[in-house]
């Protein structure tokens, strides 16, 4: 069961912003401990390697102590670094080095894809999610991984519920295809 | 879970109802264990905000007070404390101490704002006069516990300063057997749930704790469970170099000193701790006693 990221006061979280801006970094603490499983998955989602997320994960929180002065304490935090990882992702995709290809199987017309495995399952899955957009990928990170709301994800990502829903149904269909094409079903 | 996730309007065709599924069987990954530490370590390396900027003195002076300070410091590791002086060695007999080479300047530069703010401090200053803590800071056990992010980010914690400060929280610590058994993977993953008692309730934790029955006050102590509840401190436990540290009579016994204890609740201080140059100087074969 993931715990929703939203579980927690707002307010709360604001105060601890207040503190560390009052020169108590120890108050930064339960707000990396808070929302450091949603940040790195949906990291991981959108980087496709546990490594990579780690380093992104570790770099927003820092970027974010760094920034906290512009933090909106009438915004939530989790949108605000949120969008910090983002970027920070979008920097490490810009650099990346290209993905292992498929295994033969998975790629083979007519091959013994019935029968994957859980682990091959898994990495057809993170390959296929790394073939979509990154607009696609961070829709269904949010909504599966983090498990945010449509509200929740419409704040975070600044565009309305609705073209949030369609965007997740665009970016379902897609990957439904992509793994389709794989035989992984 | 699922049920109630579909039932607020969301659009999904019947035909791709499979890919949320396949989506949602993946469960979430448990991010790297010592996540909180690196962040906790590197914003420890941090100026403090509150005392940012402002020097009254002029910036070449800070550097001379910080280079010699830094060359006293590495001294006292090197020498021991007080340095004997040239005539004196006589009047105390044969005694014969190892003398590791001079430190040069290539070896530790001061360029650490917070390396100015430590010299500067009263923690500094006391540290530097009182041979407990002394003696425990230029342990190896010592150096080797923090150069480790997670114990540094650990110290960083009030919790876990306050902690180490209360004398049953000490008494408990000294006992292997215990920190071990926080150690383990069971309680570990308690305390990372923030399932406190439920780890101290645990096997490992109750075996300990029966074979030193005086730790069961230091565990139902407040001070204790704060640091537990901290995940900086979880981490640190699961250190190998930390427990090390726990381990060595130097190190239990600096924290029944004022000086020592003193230097750990100054920011200052752990922020020297974070300093590469300090661990490397600590941490340095060269400084071996």
């Amino acid at each position: 069961m993931r715990a929703s990221v939203y579980l927690y006061e707002d307010e709360d979280d604001a105060a601890l912003v207040a503190r560390c801006l009052a020169g108590d970094p120890a108050a930064f603490e339960p707000l990396v401990v808070r929302y450091q499983r949603p940040l790195f998955n949906v990291a991981l989602r959108m980087l496709g390697r546990y490594e990579d997320a780690g380093d992104a994960t570790q770099t927003a929180f820092v970027k974010a102590y760094a920034r906290l002065s512009s933090f909106d304490p009438t915004q939530r935090f989790f949108s605000w670094i949120y969008r910090i990882l983002k970027n920070e992702c979008l920097n490490m995709l810009r650099s990346a080095r290209p993905m292992e290809p498929l295994p033969a199987h998975l790629v083979a017309a007519g091959g013994p894809t019935d029968r994957l495995d859980d682990a091959e399952r898994r990495d057809a899955l993170r390959r296929g999610l790394m073939a979509l957009s990154v607009e696609y990928r961070e829709v269904i990170a949010l909504r599966h991984f983090a498990d945010l709301s449509y509200d929740e994800i419409a704040a975070t990502l600044g565009i309305p519920a609705k073209t949030v829903k369609s965007r997740l149904f665009s970016a379902r269909q897609r990957l439904g295809e992509i793994l389709s094409d794989w035989k992984v079903r | 879970m699922m049920s109630d996730r579909w039932t607020d309007g969301d659009l999904e065709s019947a035909e791709h109802r499979w890919v949320s599924r396949l989506l949602d069987a993946q469960g979430d990954v448990e991010p790297p264990r010592d996540l909180t530490a690196r962040v906790m370590a590197e914003i420890g390396r941090w100026p403090s905000r509150r005392t940012g900027g402002g020097h009254t003195m002029g910036r070449k002076i800070l550097w001379g007070v910080a280079a010699v300070a830094a060359v006293l410091l590495i001294s006292f590791a090197v020498t021991g404390y007080p340095p004997v002086g040239k005539g004196i060695e006589g009047t105390i007999g044969a005694a014969k101490r190892y003398q590791a080479p001079q430190i040069g300047n290539d070896d530790v530069k001061v360029q650490d704002p917070e390396l100015q703010a430590f010299f500067q401090s009263d923690a500094f200053h006391k540290l530097t006069t009182d041979k407990t803590a002394r003696e425990a800071v230029t342990s190896k056990e010592f150096r080797q516990a923090v150069a480790d992010p997670a114990v540094r980010a650990a110290l960083a914690v009030p919790a876990v300063q306050a902690a180490l400060a209360s004398q049953a929280v000490q008494q408990a610590l000294s006992s292997s057997a215990l920190v071990r058994a926080l150690a383990s993977q069971a309680v570990q993953e308690a305390l990372v749930s923030q399932d406190i008692q439920a780890a101290l309730a645990s096997q490992a934790v109750q075996a300990a704790v029966a074979a030193q029955p005086g730790v069961q006050a230091a565990l139902a102590s407040q001070a204790f469970q704060s640091a537990l509840a901290s995940q900086a401190f979880q981490s640190a436990l699961a250190s190998q170099a930390f427990q090390s540290a726990l381990a060595t009579p130097a190190f239990m016994q600096a924290l029944g000193s004022a000086a020592f204890v003193q230097a750990l609740s100054s920011s200052a201080f752990v922020q020297a701790l974070s300093s590469s140059a300090i661990t490397q100087a600590l941490a340095a074969q060269s400084l071996a006693q």
